[in-house]
């Protein structure tokens, strides 16, 4: 065997060394270490197959720059889908300071969360959350918003929380059912029911979506979270731009 | 459910098509299979020597190699959208079965390890056709599509578990995400595979020689590139699951 491919076999047996010790690798070690340990090792063979079984060591630079700029922008791009996307990431908002606050709008609570006649003790409207939620005050230092301010801020919300991914606003089917028309439109639910959509309604599917879906659609696609970044002035906001369309 | 599992047998079908036109076009267009047809070089005056100095040209880099490191940058992008969708969904599944449920570390540490030795048989594979010693290449070029072979059979194997245990893609957004990422890469090696065994028909032919090495070589970035997308799926979508991580 020529030396080259000694060398080949040796980066072999590296990379097999470096999968070991990924696959042991004491998963008691704190997550967030744990996890750049695992990164940095699959970086390493990452750099190895690419530098030495893909001759980007010896090839000209160019070769090396291509993929480095591909790496470069989806690296980025990765980086900045998950930062704005992942609800973990985010401070939860101060629900205790707009608490105490006196209540004030009312417009809020015509979209009252418990309308069920006889609610269970599962149904997580009753939730200490929801339940300070309709005390809280809306509005930040007495200026109340305006319908048409809070649904403009629903809209960013919207945005913000890439619900466009799955719900579109001009009635076409998409992962998740249409927001067009959706205050008062007859919906037909998985449970066999029919029922008018009010703003109870949409306040439980954004809120509880695993307790029913509309007839034809998957009810384990909302993502789990989905409100955990949004304070609740912005969850108001954005149940009265669901309610607008 | 019903919908899901009529319908991925004939999307496995048309995937392997799919698959299969990739390969034959790759096989005619850029191996160059199709009879070129005589090139006329037009003729340079000889008083060109005495003009201006030309610009340099060309990059030094043979274009097919040129065009695959391209493609190899764009095909990062594509694996890194997917990566990153898989990382906004995780841990926001409302519904299981979760990846602890379903994961089997043993069975898929031993298909990484398949595909990594995939990685060295291909590069000896590449060294023996630059040596020109065609018995040799033959031999690893069998290995590595067999070690393709057995990835693809483990990665139907586990397809098939989790779609007895409950996991579709249709399922949950867990579900969705990972079969999206796994399965676009599962059809990557399919290609490779498909690649491999057309290099193994064309040397019969007498089309692989010492002097087109380059054609192996750029089959065998592309496998080397699908080989490194698994070392960071196995790192993040596997390894960062691990109990008690």
């Amino acid at each position: 065997m020529s030396n080259k491919n000694n060398n080949y076999l040796k980066i072999a047996v590296i990379l097999t060394l470096v999968t070991v010790v990924e696959v042991m690798l004491p998963s008691w070690s704190p997550q967030t270490v744990y996890n750049v340990l695992l990164l940095s090792l699959a970086a390493l063979k990452f750099w190895l197959v690419i530098q030495v079984y893909m001759h980007l060591k010896k090839d000209p630079a160019l070769l090396g720059w291509i993929f480095g700029m591909g790496v470069f922008l989806i690296a980025g791009s990765a980086w900045a889908i998950i930062v704005m996307l992942n609800p973990n990431a985010a401070q939860p908002s101060p629900r205790s300071e707009v608490a105490h606050q006196t209540p004030e709008v009312v417009e809020i609570e015509v979209a009252n969360p418990c309308h069920t006649p006889d609610p269970t003790p599962t149904n997580p409207c009753e939730g200490g959350e929801v339940v300070e939620m309709e005390v809280a005050n809306p509005c930040e230092g007495g200026n109340a918003l305006t319908k048409d301010e809070m649904i403009a801020l629903g809209e960013t919300v919207a945005t913000q929380l890439g619900c466009s991914a799955c719900h579109s606003v001009d009635g076409s089917r998409l992962v998740g059912p249409s927001w067009k028309g959706l205050l008062g439109r007859e919906q037909e639910m998985d449970d066999g029911t029919t029922i008018i959509v009010d703003t109870a309604y949409i306040r439980e599917s954004v809120l509880d979506p695993m307790k029913r879906a509309p007839k034809g659609f998957i009810k384990g696609m909302m993502p789990m979270g989905l409100t955990m970044t949004a304070s609740d002035e912005e969850v108001e906001a954005l149940l009265h731009y669901l309610a607008s369309l | 459910m019903i919908l899901a599992s009529t319908l991925s047998p004939l999307m496995g079908l048309a995937l392997v098509v799919a698959a299969f036109g990739v390969a034959v076009f790759t096989f005619y267009g850029i191996l160059g299979l199709v009879r070129k047809k005589p090139q006329t070089v037009p003729a340079v005056p000889d008083d060109q020597t005495e003009g201006p100095p030309k610009p340099p040209e060309g990059t030094g880099v043979p274009h097919i190699k040129l065009l695959w490191w391209a493609y190899i940058a764009s095909d990062c992008m594509l694996f890194g959208s997917l990566i990153a969708g898989y990382l906004v969904y995780k841990g926001r599944s409302l519904t299981g079965p979760w990846p602890l449920d379903v994961f089997d570390f043993q069975t898929t540490t031993i298909s990484t390890f398949i595909l990594l030795t995939s990685s060295l048989t291909m590069v000896l594979q590449l060294a023996a056709i630059q040596r020109g010693d065609l018995g040799k290449f033959r031999l690893w070029n069998v290995a590595t599509i067999l070690c393709g072979l057995v990835f693809l059979g483990y990665q139907v194997f586990e397809f098939s578990t989790f779609i007895e245990e409950g996991l579709t893609m249709q399922t949950n957004l867990f579900g969705a995400s990972f079969y999206l990422l796994t399965g676009f890469h599962g059809v990557h090696v399919a290609v490779g595979v498909l690649w491999m065994i057309l290099l193994l028909v064309h040397s019969f032919w007498g089309g692989v020689t010492k002097k087109k090495a380059v054609h192996v070589e750029v089959a065998g970035l592309y496998w080397h590139f699908v080989d490194v997308v698994w070392i960071v799926i196995f790192s993040v979508v596997y390894l960062m699951e691990m109990p008690g991580s």
